[in-house]
């Protein structure tokens, strides 16, 4: 008689079948998805948008451009008035562009000329704000930035100065444009295309927030 | 000099920039504009002509655009933020469009340790142990791990990344004091049951045991469909553990020899 090993197989309950499941956490997914506003869509811009963007905006470069040549043309001492049409961070810069004009002494005369007006952007922002870049070309050669302790340029100056090409003046009116031309610190600007960023909680209530020199693709002449 | 000649002088628009060439600026106000102050635009007017820098138009003339030696900054691209914007109508940036404060991207900074991508993990590892549950004193117990190598994609400093996590060792604690360390993740039996594998175990007594495995991962990256770089280092995760019963074996004495295939129940 052999001994047998025996097996003693239970019931197999097969107690290792269940298999041990592990939570998989991939990164992130915990995250809410990104917020989607409606004001963000293009479907979601109340209508004439853009329109509007251009409307508000052109008429507000006009009245930042016109109050500034009328601060300038007192010198810069007195540029209050503009704090209302500009944002507080921008209202800073402002202050520092008149003073220049005070510490230098200068003033001007003359206007600048606005036009060719762009919206480039118009949009809401993620602040529920909107945000409004307009380009245009503003042109400054008409405005004459001298000294503030000289007299007023001469009449002719301005006959002149826009068409000097083909002026023909009196050798009177030569002498008199040449005396106030001889000061080295007496000049003019030129056109130059900016682009005119405004912000605020409406179209209705937007505010001057920057300006830049635009250098895209865009005709000043 | 009379003026009439200086104003033909002026026509020719005397070029040399001077030490009253305004300084360039970014930002500026009107104000700024006006006197000079920005980005190089402007015309001083000397007895010796008008002094320009960048753009200049002649008062009186239809004429214009840049002239003289003075280059204006090359002009962005057509459209401001085009490169970012979503949406675009009639080549304008429309809608939410991020057309300001945009943030020119630098090149990605690599990661260079395995906590640099300490977000990512790899994915689940497990385990398989033959037989399933149970095992028997003496006979070999086949363990192999199903781990494979996994990528993860997500973000690092704003970049998309993936992230690769390829398993090059496992740790095997059989539950009775045995550890071993395998470059293998091992493989089934198949149809030869109880055969001694490169990751079997023998267990030498009955009883309960309790098998873990480690699974340690080299990480590797790329940025934007790039050649995956390696990382220094490993990461360890779980491999997980399952319990294995080890059944108890029970001598019976038989009259004659019995066959395995035979036997029924303990009996020949």
């Amino acid at each position: 008689m052999k001994p047998l090993l025996l097996i003693t197989l239970p019931l197999l309950a097969l107690v290792g079948c269940q298999t041990l499941e592990q939570e998989i956490v991939l990164p992130g997914v915990d995250e809410p998805p990104p917020a989607v506003l409606l004001g963000h869509v293009p479907g979601g811009l109340p209508a004439d948008f853009y329109e509007d963007a251009a409307e508000v905006t052109g008429e507000a470069v006009l009245r930042y451009v016109a109050l500034s040549d009328q601060i300038t043309t007192e010198g810069g001492v007195n540029p209050q008035s503009m704090k209302s049409l500009v944002s507080p961070e921008w209202w800073v810069v402002e202050q520092e562009g008149f003073a220049y004009f005070v510490e230098e002494g200068f003033r001007t005369q003359g206007t600048s000329e606005v036009s060719r007006f762009l919206v480039q952007s118009a949009r809401l922002t993620p602040r529920d704000t909107v945000e409004v870049g307009v380009i245009a070309c503003v042109d400054t050669t008409g405005v004459i930035v001298f000294p503030s302790e000289s007299p007023d340029p001469p009449d002719i100056l301005w006959q002149w100065h826009p068409a000097y090409e083909d002026f023909e003046g009196e050798e009177a009116d030569w002498a008199a444009i040449e005396e106030f031309l001889e000061d080295p610190r007496v000049s003019w600007g030129s056109p130059q295309a900016v682009v005119f960023w405004f912000e605020g909680p409406s179209m209705d209530s937007l505010l001057l927030s920057s300006s830049e020199p635009w250098w895209g693709v865009y005709s000043c002449l | 000099m009379s003026l009439k000649v200086m104003a033909t002088a002026v026509l020719g628009i005397a070029l040399a920039l001077g030490t009253l060439t305004p300084a360039l600026a970014s930002e500026c106000t009107h104000a700024e504009r006006t006197s000079g102050q920005c980005s190089g635009v402007g015309a001083v007017v000397t007895r010796e002509g008008v002094t320009v820098s960048g753009t200049q138009v002649t008062p009186g003339s239809s004429a214009g655009g840049y002239r003289g030696s003075w280059s204006p900054p090359p002009p962005r691209d057509p459209v401001l933020g085009s490169a970012q914007c979503e949406v675009k109508i009639a080549g304008l940036c429309r809608g939410s469009s991020p057309s300001r404060d945009v943030v020119e991207r630098e090149e990605p900074t690599p990661p260079q340790s395995l906590s640099d991508v300490a977000q990512f993990a790899p994915g689940g590892a497990e385990f398989v142990q033959e037989p399933t549950g149970w095992s028997l004193p003496l006979l070999p117990t086949n363990v192999f791990s199903t781990s494979t190598a996994t990528t993860e994609s997500g973000e690092l400093l704003g970049w998309p990344i993936e992230v690769r996590f390829t398993p090059v060792a496992y740790t095997w604690s059989f539950g009775d004091g045995t550890t071993r360390v395998d470059s293998s993740p091992g493989a089934t039996w198949g149809t030869r049951q109880f055969s001694v594998t490169p990751t079997s175990h023998r267990y030498e007594i009955s009883g309960d045991y309790r098998i873990s495995l480690e699974v340690t991962y080299e990480a590797s990256y790329r940025f934007d469909g790039g050649a995956f770089q390696s990382l220094p280092g490993h990461i360890t995760r779980s491999g997980g553990e399952k319990v294995v019963e080890v059944l108890s074996v029970t001598p019976v004495l038989v009259d004659r020899g019995c066959h395995s295939e035979t036997l029924v129940a303990g009996r020949c």
